[in-house]
């Protein structure tokens, strides 16, 4: 821990990488505790899936056609929101449809980016961090990118969080008392998207259902209103991507395995004792 | 003026009839008892009063209305209510969502509105249950809670589909009597089952199984609610007085 310490005292790429933690932290535990009570990490599971095709894409442009501007997670904000409306859509117009939009939204967007990789010259490194995960990878831009969707999705959760509240609890009861309940639920599917592409930054696309549901799903564990439990998610998701991070480090491990691994063991122990908490 | 009003109304899904020729007046300050076996078309009744769907015949009116214009002057508690018993909200919460509609506005609940929704909780003698967590409450706990939701708006028409469902019977007592004590500020319209808990606080009674015929309460016996499910059915309940005279059919 104590090596770990005084390279991110040292070394400018472990400092962004903390800093990349702390801002994805703060959209997880706001979205993730609404993933979590509105039950859809399987929608969650679909969008991430979909965010290589949207990557893939703007890779593809910016090396074959010269979109250089064009950065690969603009890509996968427009995958990923294209995906959630797909979705949200098909969901709220065919609802006996819902799986299967799912498994090929989820399908179809790996797909696109598979196909995207092959089509650009070169092995794409950054590309393939994006899949698994590289948090030491972060840039100075992809930070600022990543603060203005924190923005985003924060300022919306937070100015709409009685909207969006009855329609978690209650869809058809806050249709019926003339909310635009489809709207918001297409909201938050959309803030959902967003989150989605900020965590991938963190764990890579295949990981980041684990990291969007496990801190909300621990913090429900230990608060029974949601504002507190978005509260705690986003505290147990900072101390898991910087615990993730430090213990990934000495051993030279990929952190964004190391980080959903130590989610996934914090999740048991907690959900196993409280379990038995209750029988004792 | 009647404040619910159907006059011949046909219903049918994907081609089986539902509802067929039915008329019905609910007058201000009513309560009525809709009662019948499953998949007689009970919830099927009010969601037309909701306008959650349309007649293939016939009209409703609500408040000289159509149903989806009078909405927003209309409580609702609906069957086995589709929420998630594990859900992280307290009770207050729950009776907060039921008074916003559009143009609700951006931020937090404000102080008049969980003073509201306490008054709302109060009127169902649940006010001590208002920072309880939903996911704790009772069966019997949860049904207030839920029809005081349905209060928080201030309707003028309460409907309410099966409300004494999962209650213990003083529960299912105790409950009837506050909806009874609504009245007549409030109209009220309710599915059951339960009979016995309701006769007391209904003059009439809507037998429905596919077709519908208004009763009165007293005139409901074993061998109607025989004939309306279709087989033998325990009667819990009855403790009105037959009055000599009465017609039995409307």
């Amino acid at each position: 821990m104590s090596e770990f310490l005084a390279a991110v005292g040292q070394y400018g790429f472990l400092q962004q990488a903390l800093v990349a933690g702390a801002l994805a932290s703060l959209a997880c535990g706001v979205v993730g505790a609404y993933v979590v009570v509105k039950r859809i990490s399987y929608i969650a599971g679909a969008i991430a899936h979909s965010v290589l095709g949207g990557m893939g894409a703007a890779r593809y442009l910016a090396v074959v056609h010269g979109w250089s501007w064009l950065h690969p997670l603009m890509g996968a904000v427009v995958a990923a929101l294209a995906a959630a409306m797909v979705i949200g859509l098909v969901s709220l117009k065919a609802r006996q449809r819902e799986d299967t939009i799912i498994g090929a939204v989820w399908a179809v967007g790996m797909a696109l980016g598979v196909v995207c990789i092959a089509l650009t010259p070169g092995y794409d490194v950054q590309l393939m961090s994006y899949l698994f995960g590289n948090i030491l990878l972060v840039t100075p831009q992809d930070l600022w990118l990543m603060g203005g969707l924190d923005l985003v999705v924060v300022a919306v959760a937070v100015l709409l969080n009685r909207q969006l509240l009855a329609v978690c609890f209650d869809q058809e009861f806050a249709r019926l008392r003339g909310l635009s309940a489809d709207m918001y639920y297409l909201l938050l599917l959309g803030l959902t998207a967003l989150t989605v592409v900020l965590l991938s930054t963190v764990v890579g696309i295949i990981l980041v259902i684990a990291l969007l549901t496990l801190p909300a799903a621990t913090a429900s564990n230990f608060a029974r209103r949601l504002g507190p439990i978005m509260v705690l998610a986003g505290l147990i998701s900072l101390g898991l991507t910087w615990g993730g991070l430090a213990l990934s480090y000495g051993p030279d491990l990929p952190a964004g395995a190391v980080i959903i691994l130590l989610a996934g063991a914090v999740y048991l122990l907690v959900t196993g004792g409280s379990w038995l908490k209750k029988r004792l | 003026m009647a404040l619910i009003e159907l006059k011949g109304v046909d219903f049918a899904y994907n081609g089986h009839t539902v509802l067929s020729g039915v008329d019905l007046n609910v007058e201000p300050g009513e309560m009525l008892a809709i009662l019948g076996p499953n998949g007689g078309g009970k919830t099927t009744l009010l969601r037309l009063v909701l306008g959650q769907v349309h007649p293939q015949a016939g009209t409703v009116r609500i408040f000289g209305q159509a149903p989806a214009a009078a909405r927003s002057r209309i409580g609702y508690l609906p069957q086995h209510a589709e929420v998630d018993p594990s859900f992280p909200i307290t009770a207050l919460e729950v009776v907060l969502t039921g008074a916003l509609g559009p143009g609700a506005g951006l931020g937090f609940w404000r102080r008049e509105q969980k003073n509201a929704a306490l008054r709302s909780l109060e009127r169902l003698e649940a006010g001590k249950l208002a920072g309880a967590s939903f996911d704790q409450l009772s069966g019997g706990q949860r049904q207030r809670v839920l029809i005081a939701r349905a209060l928080a708006a201030g309707p003028e028409l309460l409907l309410l589909d099966e409300p004494t469902a999962a209650i213990d019977p003083r529960g299912g007592v105790d409950l009837m009597r506050i909806l009874g004590e609504l009245r007549p500020a409030v109209t009220v319209v309710l599915v059951t089952h339960d009979l016995g808990f309701v006769s007391p606080h209904v003059s009439r009674v809507a037998c429905i199984n596919r077709t519908l015929s208004i009763h009165p309460t007293q005139c409901i016996d074993g061998a109607l609610i025989d004939e309306l499910y279709g087989g033998h059915v325990h009667l819990v309940r009855h403790d009105h007085d037959l009055v000599p005279g009465d017609s039995c059919h409307e």
